[in-house]
């Protein structure tokens, strides 16, 4: 397999020499023939003849020689696509209406797909997610518009914004996953809420409060991001996770 | 040549891995040297010898190289490789089995049934 793929690329590179390669050795064998043929007591101009047409169709035989080295394929291809591209050119109507019509579909498709894709396939993992907002700390003062939030913000709030039905808190990290001892490090979100689990707790993943009250849960994040529902998630214990 | 026989199909590349095998040869030369060894039995087309020699190339059985012929004119030589020569090897015991099987079951008598 490798050799005859070596030997594609080489004819392939070296197309011309391979062409010129063949017309060569073909030649010469024809000319060997008609001089066995004169010696044999034809006169040249029918000894000439006679190896021509024994020979046969040097043009198939070439065909078939590029054939043998899968070269037929390149150069069928080449004449389609040039083929294709003069049938193109010739009707500028037809080719103009085919290639808006291409783009007008594609586009559609990737925005039906976009759709799709997130409202069916890759929803959020929580209820009514479209009604989930983030919330930042802002410092106008500072000049700092978009800031995390501490852990302490999130016990002091929870409960006590009454336009929020429940509130989560989540960072990212990486955590050491598997039996101890294991060195396997994923990239998790650390995700602790909410503060009343009427909502939440519909989650196959949401775990029960910790001694701490509040749920803990690290969940692979390549799991969260397939539209799957996550694997049973690992437990760990709150002091871990931020 | 007069009433030269067909080759089996299939046999025309184990003709030539064995005459390359003997020297280095042009395709001219393949094609007289197997109408020699063979004491001229095989009429081989001389259209099928050529696609037949660039397979067996693009297969690394034989490797070609350009040299001087007899007469003093740039010509491709083919020699057997080491992949040719196993192929041969084999080609040859497995048709060796062939014609012994066939020519034992050709010469059967009644009386050895």
């Amino acid at each position: 397999m490798f050799e005859r793929l070596r030997s594609f690329f080489r004819a392939r590179a070296h197309r011309h020499d391979f062409e010129d390669g063949m017309t060569d050795e073909l030649s010469f064998h024809i000319e060997q023939y008609t001089q066995e043929l004169i010696l044999s007591g034809l006169s040249p101009a029918e000894a000439g003849r006679r190896a021509r047409i024994e020979f046969g169709s040097r043009n198939s035989i070439e065909g078939e020689c590029r054939e043998s080295h899968g070269l037929h394929l390149f150069d069928e291809l080449g004449r389609q696509l040039r083929y294709a591209y003069r049938l193109l050119r010739k009707a500028p109507g037809f080719t103009v209406t085919a290639l808006l019509t291409l783009a007008v579909c594609l586009g559609a498709n990737l925005t039906i797909f976009a759709v799709i894709n997130s409202i069916l396939l890759r929803p959020l993992p929580f209820p009514e997610s479209d009604r989930l907002v983030t919330i930042f700390n802002t410092y106008p003062k500072a000049g700092v518009d978009r800031d995390g939030a501490s852990v302490t913000n999130y016990y002091e709030r929870r409960g006590q914004i009454p336009a929020f039905a429940s509130i989560a808190i989540y960072s990212y990290g990486t955590a050491i996953i598997g039996e101890s001892g294991s060195t396997e490090r994923e990239q998790v979100i650390d995700y602790a809420g909410p503060d009343n689990h009427s909502r939440l707790t519909r989650l196959p993943y949401c775990l029960p409060p910790t001694r701490h009250g509040v749920g803990i849960l690290i969940y692979r994040f390549f799991e969260a991001q397939s539209p799957r529902p996550p694997m049973p998630p690992a437990y760990a214990s709150s002091d871990t996770s931020r | 040549m007069g009433k030269a026989a067909d080759l089996l199909p299939g046999t025309l590349d184990m003709l030539i891995l064995k005459a390359v095998s003997l020297r280095p040869l042009h395709g001219y030369g393949v094609l007289q040297r197997i109408r020699q060894i063979s004491g001229e039995t095989f009429d081989i087309p001389q259209g099928s010898l050529y696609p037949a020699l660039y397979r067996l190339e693009h297969q690394a059985l034989i490797a070609a190289e350009w040299g001087q012929s007899e007469n003093n004119r740039r010509a491709k030589y083919y020699t057997l490789t080491t992949a040719g020569r196993r192929r041969l090897r084999e080609e040859t015991a497995g048709w060796n089995r062939l014609a012994s099987g066939i020519a034992s079951a050709l010469n059967t008598r009644p009386e050895e049934v």
